[in-house]
């Protein structure tokens, strides 16, 4: 991303602070193929039969963006890891759906990376799961969480994700190891 | 989150990081038990987070390469 770009994205962030009007509509344009791609990503290896599409989910996080109004979102990358919880809910809530549901189609997992594959399952429960454990990791070092959610769940390289949370490449590599155990401890049973 | 479940959460990583730098299963095996002392609980925590599933391993025992993509 441009710089200028980026630049720009930080200084809208601050006007929507400060809770000027129209700040998320401007925003919009600027980061809406990097969501898209975000949520693609998300949505790769999913069942071809799944009722989300990307389009839908970039929609939402928009408008839960603009149902909070101001949100201190300091730069760039806190937006990103921002918007990445929102997306987290939004499939966190279709899994839900489907699970209240009890049938039909819909999300079997959110992780996107084989390296999640062992909590591959058939049932949107192992999705709030994981999510539990995710924010139960956020207690103990957010970073970490950040770090599996920009990787993990949006797709981001190991480079880009260094680059988004500022953090040389090894503190990620190591992050990602540790979190992927811990979580792995955490969710299989005892 | 108590200051110990804190503390024992950076203990398990600490330990966990020392732990894939061993050569050998039985090396690391030392490690772990030298690290952990008399404190069950913390091997039990350390146990939990190295025996993932799907955590790639060398033919040894020990963890393989870096996780994700380049």
């Amino acid at each position: 991303m441009q710089d200028s770009r980026q630049g720009e994205i930080t200084e809208l962030l601050h006007r929507w602070e400060e809770g000027e009007p129209g700040v998320i509509e401007a925003l919009a344009p600027l980061v809406y193929d990097q969501l898209r791609g975000i949520a693609e990503a998300c949505l790769r290896g999913e069942r071809p039969e799944h009722t989300l599409q990307p389009t839908a989910v970039v929609n939402e996080v928009f408008v839960d963006l603009l149902r909070m109004r101001r949100v201190a979102l300091n730069d760039r990358a806190h937006f990103f890891t921002f918007a990445a919880q929102l997306i987290r809910r939004i499939l966190i809530d279709s899994a839900r759906k489907t699970k209240t549901e009890k049938r039909g189609v819909g999300w079997r997992r959110i992780p996107l990376d084989a390296e999640l594959a062992w909590l591959d399952g058939d049932r949107g429960e192992e999705t709030l799961d994981l999510s539990a454990a995710l924010n139960d990791l956020a207690e103990f070092d957010a970073n970490k969480t950040r770090t599996v959610e920009l990787h993990y769940f949006l797709g981001c390289t190991v480079d880009e994700t260094a680059e988004i949370l500022e953090v040389s490449r090894s503190t990620v590599e190591r992050n990602l190891r540790f979190s992927l155990a811990w979580l792995g401890g955490r969710l299989r049973p005892a | 989150m108590t200051p110990d479940e804190q503390k024992r959460f950076h203990q398990v990583e600490e330990i966990f990081h020392a732990a894939l730098e061993t050569i050998t299963g039985e090396a690391r095996e030392a490690l772990i038990r030298e690290r952990c002392g008399s404190d069950k609980g913390l091997r039990t925590a350390v146990d939990r987070s190295a025996c993932a599933p799907r955590f790639p391993r060398r033919p040894n025992g020990c963890r393989a390469s870096a996780p994700g993509k380049p």
